[in-house]
């Protein structure tokens, strides 16, 4: 039996095709004219996997009528439970909040969202990638080495106007982009003073930039662990919950 | 027929505002007037013959009314920034527009606050001494940061000396035992709300009711018709039908939402029912003590929010276990960080929501409802 999961973040759609122990996973740009887009991307899902079982959730899981939808904390939490079982905390850097779960089982127990400080989210990084002309795959974190340049802004809007005034100095463009992560970090630890934690699992697309584990994990005074696929861990999920339906 | 608690609350209103415009027509009160926060020993005052006045607690009531949004703009224009604490923000603008639904306050002769509820009071009481131009009196509690013994020492020079400003200022001569039955009408009332709430659990009460009717307890704890409401009202209460059990036991963390008329989001919170809040228990103040010092030093110094963050959630804890809720939802209030901070580690799925007590603007429904599923699924 395979079922669907699908998870409608604000930049990226991410999909998890399971059949059995087998994961399909892949990721689409989250189209604008999502209710027309999702009608004609679910009618060929079922005709691809006639019978498969759909889950959606996300912040656009509305927007795919006519299967059943929860939550994506719940199914981060579901999907953590499978792929990192050795971690109850995620913490989860999303394009547009951020959040932190602490799971029970594959139960969700805990959870903190934080969707008002947008320099605690990825949606900073891609405008930071923008105004210094790079590409997602130019961040090079250096091993987790602290940052040359510190970001004295908290705010994405002012620390934006600051990337300004070091482009204007000459700044090396992925020394700025290294502080701008940092600085991602650094704001999403006020989720974590929320919650005990020892051992904290990465989800979320940062976790897709090389050595960010060893950035957050100095950051946050704590082990930091990426888990396999944790870009789909609530596509993850929430194929895992369509197949229990 | 047995006596209602209604009679006795429509008397204590009346005695309680009888100064305000609306009702004062214009005569001055016949005793002097403090305006005091809310934890203030008004024991004292009471005994001293002086009026007492609650501006945090008329702000309550002028939201209750639906009239603070225009009241907020009014002290926003005045240069008192929304980012304040909104119960200083729509008193100041009822001051600014010399309007309220009781009218205005008497004027102070001396306004006292304490800094055993949070920090802003006596900043917003400092404003209100230069705007007034009378005596500022703040009541310094080290709550749990300083031995109890220095501590008891330190409050009761604080105590003393504040009698003698008192008795300067209204002209009588304080009576010990006079103060000694006050602080005894105080227990008293502390006692019979533990009785009304203590209904809460069990029986199907608004939690309306009880958000409201706390106000007995905060403006009038040391009159003798408090306690004979209380109990009134645990009586009633006492034979109100039972929770129906199929709903989710509900904690509600921090202040009610004054704007609202349930006080609460109840259009968002179907399929639960609020079985406890620990708004309705920070005025159980404990009042214990061998003589009249020990009693005010163990009841102001000790208020929730002056106590230490694991005293704080230890308290939490115990009262959230007591009222058998399987879930909170705790209210990140804009005006009251000191509130927020002490909702750490509840041990039960909450879900936090962005509110203030006072402005219905600052609150995103949409957003409240989404997260309240949230934490309903993870229930499920």
């Amino acid at each position: 039996m395979t079922s669907i999961g699908i998870d409608i973040g604000s930049t990226y759609t991410k999909y998890c095709i399971k059949d059995g122990d087998d994961l399909k996973l892949f990721s689409v740009k989250t189209p604008v004219r999502q209710k027309e887009f999702f009608a004609d991307k679910l009618k060929q899902l079922q005709t691809d996997h006639p019978g498969a079982k759909i889950v959606s959730c996300g912040y656009g899981r509305n927007n795919i009528v006519a299967v059943s939808e929860i939550s994506e904390l719940t199914a981060l939490a579901e999907g953590a439970a499978y792929m990192a079982p050795a971690n109850d905390v995620i913490l989860d850097i999303g394009g547009q909040d951020t959040k932190i779960i602490v799971r029970d089982g594959s139960r969700l127990k805990e959870f903190f969202v934080n969707d008002k400080c947008a320099a605690g989210c990825g949606m900073f990084a891609i405008n930071s990638l923008n105004q210094l002309g790079l590409n997602f795959e130019d961040i090079d974190l250096k091993g987790g080495e602290e940052p040359k340049i510190d970001l004295s802004s908290t705010c994405a809007v002012f620390a934006q106007t600051e990337i300004v005034s070091l482009i204007a100095k000459g700044a090396d463009p992925s020394d700025i982009m290294t502080a701008v992560i940092w600085q991602i970090l650094a704001q999403s630890k006020v989720l974590l003073r929320k919650v005990r934690y020892d051992s904290i699992a990465l989800s979320g697309g940062l976790t897709l930039i090389k050595d960010i584990d060893k950035c957050a994990s100095k950051v946050y005074s704590a082990e930091v662990v990426i888990p396999e696929d944790s870009y789909y861990l609530s596509a993850i999920g929430a194929a895992l919950y369509a197949e229990r339906l | 027929m047995a006596d209602s608690y209604l009679k006795y609350v429509a008397s204590s209103m009346r005695s309680y505002y009888k100064d305000f415009s609306k009702y004062a027509k214009g005569r001055a009160p016949e005793c002097k007037v403090a305006w005091v926060t809310s934890f203030t020993p008004v024991e004292i005052l009471d005994c001293l013959g002086i009026e007492y006045i609650y501006p945090e607690s008329y702000a309550a009531v002028i939201a209750a009314s639906g009239k603070e949004q225009a009241l907020l703009e009014e002290s926003d224009r005045q240069g008192l920034s929304l980012n304040c604490c909104s119960y200083s923000c729509c008193f100041e603008g009822c001051l600014a527009t010399e309007s309220g639904p009781r009218g205005l306050p008497p004027k102070p002769d001396v306004l006292i606050a304490t800094n055993n509820q949070c920090n802003t009071l006596p900043g917003w009481w400092n404003t209100l001494a230069k705007k007034y131009n009378v005596p500022l009196i703040i009541l310094d509690y080290p709550g749990e940061f300083t031995s109890p013994e220095i501590a008891a020492s330190y409050v009761k020079e604080q105590h003393q000396e504040f009698i003698s400003r008192m008795e300067e200022l209204s002209g009588n001569k304080l009576d010990m035992d006079d103060l000694k039955a006050a602080i005894g009408r105080s227990k008293a009332s502390v006692e019979a709300w533990k009785r009304v709430i203590s209904c809460f659990k069990d029986k199907d009460i608004p939690p309306t009711l009880l958000f409201d009717n706390i106000n007995f307890l905060i403006t009038a704890r040391c009159k003798e018709d408090t306690a004979t409401i209380y109990n009134l009202m645990a009586d009633e209460l006492a034979q109100s039908p039972d929770k129906d059990p199929s709903l989710m036991p509900l904690f509600w963390i921090g202040y009610p939402l004054w704007y609202h008329p349930d006080r609460y989001l109840s259009e968002v919170t179907e399929g639960f029912a609020v079985v406890g809040s620990n708004y309705i228990n920070w005025w159980n103040l404990d009042y214990s003590g061998s003589d009249v010092w020990e009693s005010l030093f163990n009841a102001y110094n000790y208020t929730f929010l002056n106590l230490k963050q694991e005293t704080k959630t230890a308290r939490l804890q115990a009262l959230i276990e007591s009222s058998g809720a399987k879930c909170a939802i705790s209210c990140r209030n804009k005006s009251c960080k000191c509130d927020f901070v002490s909702a750490k580690d509840v041990g039960i799925v909450q879900t936090e929501l962005e509110i203030d007590m006072i402005d219905r603007e600052y609150l995103d429904l949409d957003r409240a409802k989404s997260l309240i599923a949230v934490m309903k699924e993870s229930l499920n």
